[in-house]
């Protein structure tokens, strides 16, 4: 695998030690999912790619309060429009249950975690950069 | 008894043309003008009354004009409200849907109105009320009636509604869920079928599609560019010199602004008609934020700003002009130097 | 190649032994059932219950839904229990019609989908108007979750397996016999009729959101040309946990709603030539890969329309559209089915992605729209758990024992094979 740039922008903890040290990694322990989107669409804006399409798996933004994006860094690169669409796609669909009511309690954070590092597992696993 | 309350505008409630534009709402008993129509083809159902008020009056006074609607429906109790039909009239369009949206949604009485597809009012209103889909002149009026007066009489009588295009309304745009005869791998087999023999189909859901632009390279550091105001909210000097037109614009313009800081109210004004102007008149920075800019050349976060305004008015224009406006800006902006572009819409 | 499917009617279960069917009922004895689940060590408890089509009954959290099926002369689900896996798709297949092993127990703290057996969730899938035989499973403490979804999915399918074997002394059955050539047979089979290809989708995300391919992860396959005759035989399983409404469970598999209607249609409207299965994965390069990929044997098998069948939603609608797009930019004419998320009110834009080439959507309706449910006298499973169920939240239960729940919340509730009457319309 050719080395690249990534980073990973995340408000999962539990991913960390999966990481390998090709990543920069921006952790935002308890931030809302949007928040994690939003960082990462300034990323894009700035010339950044997303590697992965940040739903992975198909827990709504109301049934699970983490999220890990993953990024190829460039800067001063024309923006690439598939990424930013992708992503203003995911605050669209956040915005969307915003007001659906949470679908979780404080007891099953740690089970969503463990979800959040399993996806996080496959992405890296596609990647093939382990 | 059923009752229904009627609202015009003061052509169609046969005050005066253009130069009555300015009267203010009044309300007079019995149907007037359209009503007339309506009233032979809504079996059981009386036009208690009909409100008349000018165009530019309501444009330009929304929440007296709103206030004085709420009170006849206190008054009147009716049990359905027409406007209109608007056609293509703009402000006529925006009275209609305004007052519709009023008594049905915080009055909660139904409301029906009538408009023709380009009629930017449509895209405003058509999830807040029924919009009768008419044609574009009040010649269309004879075709409009029966469509209305089936839809009011449906209402009245508590009977369910068929989809839009059997009913001849405008859809509100939501998607509800139906039991179809046949499960959707039937569906979708017989689709496939049809597709591969060119026979037409009705896809279930339509996608919006537009073209897609690549967007320029970032700008690094805006404290060396240039940065250019661009706005499709309709923004002109005051008087509209160059007569811009209030929908469908056909051209651009390009203003100087050297020696000015902001858009000062009385000297630049909207002429859109695809929204309440009141506002931006009052400031037209809230359209052009001009002197925002400004501000931010001051305190050098900007290298400079170019001394222009560039403005159209983005109201049902078409794709094609757009299109062009687009390009010609471009080259303009590119040809005086200018890196970046701050584009307002409304 | 060519394959009987023997369908018994199964029109009600009992308890009682010895195990056996008599006319359409189902005669299940719990005690041998419990031996046999019990074979696996990490298994710790197991116990049984019925539940039948009208009665006020509901199952909750639902993992997997599964007919059973079982080869007099081999083994469904190849490649699930035996390494020296035979190919599906081939010989004679007893199903018992109208019955289905369905799986709860929870894995993790989220749970799964609901099946009612009366009302109102009742009209939206096709499960309900099934007799379901539900095992209730407890893992030994030391079954990690990876395991525990396996343990589940493979508990479920075995006695699924182990069950239809009592259809071999049924004589009264209905025979339905398919038959597929090899892609030279079947492309010249009828040289009039355009060809047309199956897409398939299926999940491969990760637990709790993945499929099985004659026993192996659907990740780490790449796209690839399937019989239906396999599919009928349970050659993809699923071992998906997650978003009820649109998953396909192994019985969306065995009676896969596009493959039936293909089959009815071919060699009449159209000649079916094949299915290409495309694993859905999360990164945008492997998506662009399979696209590829499929598009290719589509190609390959000289198609000149498809149809393309979805599971899940969000991420996987981008493999959806890029995989049509192409398709018809190499002039394959394409439909797809998909489902939609509109919001509560019906308001919000409908796909997270799309392409001016899907221009030929089937919808299988509105996942956000939401329904009341009535209380249910039985409950099988953990009510409480609509709280943590997809589609369900926390003020789910109303204080008079209702429910009200998304869409999404019903298992099948948009089966996105098109196994579901439900649609939408724009008003």
């Amino acid at each position: 695998m050719t080395p690249m740039k990534a980073s990973i922008i995340s408000n999962n903890v539990d991913i960390e030690d999966l990481l390998p040290s090709a990543f920069s990694v921006t952790f935002l322990p308890g931030a809302p999912a949007r928040e994690v989107l939003r960082a990462a669409r300034d990323r894009i804006h700035l010339g950044a790619k997303l590697l992965a399409h940040p739903m992975a798996g198909r827990l709504r933004p109301n049934e699970t309060p983490y999220m890990t994006v993953f990024l190829k860094e460039a800067d001063g690169v024309p923006l690439d429009l598939p990424s930013l669409e992708i992503i203003e796609y995911c605050l669209a669909e956040d915005a969307k249950y915003a007001n659906a009511g949470k679908k979780y309690d404080e007891a099953m954070l740690p089970d969503l975690r463990f979800i959040g590092r399993e996806l996080a597992e496959s992405t890296l696993k596609e990647l093939d950069i382990r | 008894m059923k009752k229904i309350l009627f609202y015009t505008n003061q052509f169609f409630g046969q005050i005066g043309g253009e130069e009555f534009a300015y009267t203010e709402p009044f309300v007079t008993e019995g149907p007037k003008g359209p009503a007339m129509g309506l009233k032979a083809a809504i079996k059981d159902a009386e036009f208690v009354a009909t409100i008349i008020c000018g165009d530019n009056y309501f444009a330009e006074n929304i929440d007296k004009c709103k206030d004085f609607i709420r009170a006849q429906v206190e008054k009147y109790q009716p049990d359905l409200f027409i406007a209109g039909p608007a056609f293509n009239a703009g402000r006529f369009g925006i009275a209609c849907g305004e007052s519709c949206k009023l008594v049905q949604g915080e009055l909660g009485i139904p409301s029906i109105t009538g408009m023709y597809e380009e009629n930017p009012a449509v895209d405003m209103f058509k999830a807040d009320c029924k919009i009768v889909k008419t044609a574009k002149s009040a010649a269309g009026m004879r075709q409009a009636v029966p469509v209305i007066a089936a839809l009011a009489t449906k209402i009245l009588n508590g009977e369910k509604l068929g989809l839009p295009k059997e009913e001849g309304y405008f859809p509100m745009g939501k998607r509800v869920n139906v039991f179809h005869e046949k499960n959707g791998a039937v569906r979708a087999v017989e689709m496939l079928i049809k597709k591969l023999n060119d026979e037409p189909y009705e896809t279930e859901l339509e996608i919006s599609t537009y073209e897609k632009v690549d967007p320029a390279a970032p700008l690094k550091d805006l404290k060396g560019a240039k940065i250019a105001l661009c706005t499709s909210g309709g923004i002109v000097p005051f008087g509209n010199p160059d007569h811009m037109f209030a929908a469908s614009a056909k051209f651009w313009k390009k203003y100087d602004l050297a020696g000015l800081d902001s858009l000062e109210k009385g000297k630049f004004e909207s002429v859109h008609a695809g929204y309440d102007p009141v506002y931006a008149n009052e400031n037209p920075n809230r359209v052009a934020p001009y002197n925002v800019l400004k501000e931010l050349e001051k305190e050098g976060e900007i290298g400079e700003v170019y001394p222009y305004l560039i403005t159209t008015t983005g109201n049902s224009t078409s794709v094609a002009d757009a299109t062009r406006f687009g390009k010609e800006i471009a080259e303009e902006l590119k040809a005086n130097g200018v890196q970046g572009v701050i584009l307002t819409s409304t | 190649m060519e394959l009987e499917l023997r369908k018994i009617a199964i029109r009600n279960i009992e308890f009682g032994t010895p195990a056996r069917i008599e006319g359409d009922t189902l005669i299940a004895d719990p005690d041998e059932m419990r031996e046999l689940i019990l074979e696996d060590s990490r298994i710790k408890n197991v116990s049984f219950d019925i539940a039948l089509p009208g009665s006020s009954t509901r199952i909750l959290p639902v993992k997997d839904v599964i007919e059973p099926r079982a080869k007099p002369d081999g083994e469904t689900f190849p490649g699930t229990f035996h390494e020296d896996m035979q190919e599906g798709g081939e010989g004679i297949t007893y199903c018992l019609e109208g019955c289905v092993v369905t799986t709860t127990g929870p894995i993790v703290g989220f749970q799964e989908g609901l099946i009612d057996m009366s009302g109102p969730a009742a009209e939206y899938n096709v499960y309900s108007k099934l007799c379901h035989l539900v095992m209730i499973l407890e893992k030994q403490d030391y079954v990690d979750p990876h395991e525990h979804e396996e343990v589940v999915r493979l508990a479920g399918l075995k006695l699924a397996q182990n069950i239809a074997e009592l259809g071999f002394l049924v004589e009264d059955f209905k025979s339905e016999v398919y038959r597929w050539g090899n892609i030279g047979e079947n492309y010249n089979a009828y040289p009039d009729l355009p060809r047309v290809v199956y897409v398939y989708n299926c999940m491969s995300q990760g637990l709790l959101h993945d499929s099985y391919l004659y026993g192996r992860d659907s990740k780490i396959i790449v796209p690839t040309m399937l019989t239906p005759l396999e599919i009928f035989d349970g050659a993809l399983v699923s071992g998906n946990c997650v978003s009820p409404g649109s998953k396909t469970t192994t019985y969306m598999h065995q009676n896969n709603a596009c493959i039936k209607e293909l089959f009815k249609r071919h060699g009449k409207d159209f000649n079916f030539v094949g299915i290409v299965l495309c694993p859905l994965m999360t990164t945008l390069k492997e998506k662009f890969r399979n696209r590829m990929l499929t598009v290719r044997q589509v190609k390959m098998l000289g198609a000149d329309g498809a149809l393309i069948s979805q599971e899940g939603f969000g991420n996987p609608t981008t493999d959806l559209m890029i995989v049509c797009q192409e398709l018809e930019r190499n002039g394959i004419k394409t439909v797809i089915i998909t489902n939609e998320d509109a919001g509560i009110d019906g308001m919000s834009e409908s796909l997270p992605d799309s392409v001016p080439e899907a221009n030929a959507i089937v919808t299988t309706g509105n996942s956000n729209a939401t329904l009341m449910l009535p209380a249910m006298e039985k409950t099988i499973g953990v009510l409480k758990d609509i709280e943590r169920v997809c589609g369900g939240n926390v003020n789910s239960i109303q204080p008079d024992g209702r429910l009200l729940v998304e869409i999404h919340g019903i298992m099948g509730g948009h089966n996105l094979q098109g196994n579901t009457y439900v649609g939408a319309v724009t008003i």
